[in-house]
């Protein structure tokens, strides 16, 4: 006597070829005779047929964004020559980032680069300083200290909620912002030396500030950065 | 670029044949995440993961199998990786509770009981998508994505035998699923033609 529940689960071994002779023999003879179970036989035909007209999936458009920005990341791509230099910095999958960072690292780097070719270049001041006193002089230096320890209690102050945000940050976005954070601190440490190799140069003050600035703005960029979403 | 030029061009760190061998690619392994996860930020997730881990890997690729191949198994490997990892209700063989016994009665003997007709893509697509978990899994890898008893078994770390009772259940599950949307989909048909 054949169980036809048993016997389906045989139908559908018989649908792959996946049964020996003798055990579809059987099947085949029971389909003759048994209208639920040759239903069932169909049934299983049609969702193979259904599955064969299954068709694949679009990835959405940003999958291959986030895909290239993180091979950058980890610098699995060769940049190509053509790009401007701060196309490597500035990530290409974040349009509402890209307009704000890109002019802010762009205009600081030039500015670092001009400092530091104004440096290299030139042996004596050509922007005239003016001849100031010591005293004069110790107390510009004495105001950058102050508005570097400005910045730095800012930095402090932002740096635990920054943190902690990063780490609750879509990936991605979160390797977007470590990076920018990276760059920052890079020309941040770029500035200070320029400050250090001539502490008269009133540009290597400003630049610095600027960077310690835009440092903050980043950080604070972090910490709101759910709107960005 | 063929798919040989694309792989050399990855090792060599070319931008255009990572781009190359992602377009080759991106649906396959898109529609496995999507099939097998249901949800599409972490299909995202799953694939920019097989993708990363490809690129990572594609210089010890010896081409002694097919890259596709190689690719897929990757892909399946890293979702059933996330499956565990997550707990995701465990990719469970033993999911015996809900095997389509639940089905509903049924009528023979006339020609449009039949699923023949009703299993158009969108309705075989969200069937699959509200199989249990478990036999989703099996279904996936064997009717769609093609591979072999043995091979799933492997990967999942259980026996043939298994796959095989497991992919039957599925398979009812699904029949009765469709079954169940049938009779709505006659309706509609009825209103439509009136
Ligand atoms: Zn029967």
């Amino acid at each position: 006597m054949i169980n036809c529940p048993d016997l389906q689960e045989d139908v559908s071994l018989w649908v792959d070829g996946e049964l020996d002779l003798t055990r579809a023999e059987t099947v085949k003879r029971h389909l003759e005779c048994c209208p639920e179970c040759a239903a069932f036989n169909r049934d299983m035909n049609a969702i193979r047929q259904g599955v064969e007209r299954l068709e694949p999936i679009e990835p959405p458009d940003r999958l291959w964004k986030s895909i290239r920005f993180q091979l950058e990341a980890e610098g699995r791509i060769r940049s190509k020559p053509k790009e401007p230099f701060w196309a490597a910095i500035v990530p290409r999958n974040f349009p509402d980032l890209k307009p704000a960072w890109s002019g802010a690292i762009l205009a600081l780097f030039l500015g670092i680069g001009s400092l530091l070719v104004y440096d290299l270049t030139t042996p004596s001041p050509v922007v005239p300083v003016p001849a100031a006193s010591t005293s004069h002089q110790e107390a510009v230096l004495e105001e950058l200290r102050k508005a570097e320890a400005n910045y730095r209690a800012a930095i402090e102050a932002l740096s635990a909620s920054s943190r902690e945000k990063l780490e609750s940050l879509d990936p991605v976005l979160a390797q977007v912002f470590h990076d920018n954070l990276a760059t920052m601190d890079y020309y941040l440490n770029e500035c200070k030396q320029a400050v250090e190799n001539s502490p008269q140069n009133p540009l290597a003050h400003r630049y610095l500030l600027a960077a310690y600035q835009k440092k903050v703005e980043l950080m604070q960029t972090i910490v709101t950065s759910d709107s960005l979403l | 670029m063929t798919e040989a030029q694309a792989i050399a061009g990855c090792v060599a760190g070319d931008p255009q044949a990572f781009e190359v061998l992602y377009n080759m690619h991106k649906r396959r392994v898109y529609s496995l995440c999507m099939r097998m996860v249901r949800d599409p930020a972490e299909a995202e997730d799953l694939s920019q993961e097989a993708f990363m881990q490809l690129f990572r890997k594609i210089g010890t690729f010896r081409g002694d199998s097919a890259f596709s191949t190689w690719m897929h198994r990757l892909t399946v490997n890293i979702i059933l990786m996330r499956i565990r990892k997550k707990g995701l209700d465990q990719v469970s063989l033993d999911q015996d509770r809900d095997d389509g016994q639940d089905l509903p009665p049924r009528e023979y003997g006339s020609e449009d009981i039949d699923l023949l007709g009703v299993v158009d893509r969108i309705t075989l697509e969200k069937a699959i998508a509200a199989l249990p978990r478990g036999y989703r899994t099996v279904f996936v890898l064997h009717d769609i994505e093609g591979y072999e008893h043995n091979e799933i078994a492997r990967m999942m770390g259980c026996s043939v035998g298994n796959s095989k009772s497991q992919l039957f259940k599925a398979r009812l599950k699904l029949r009765s699923l469709l079954l169940e949307k049938k009779p709505k989909l006659e309706k509609k048909q009825l209103k439509a033609s009136r």
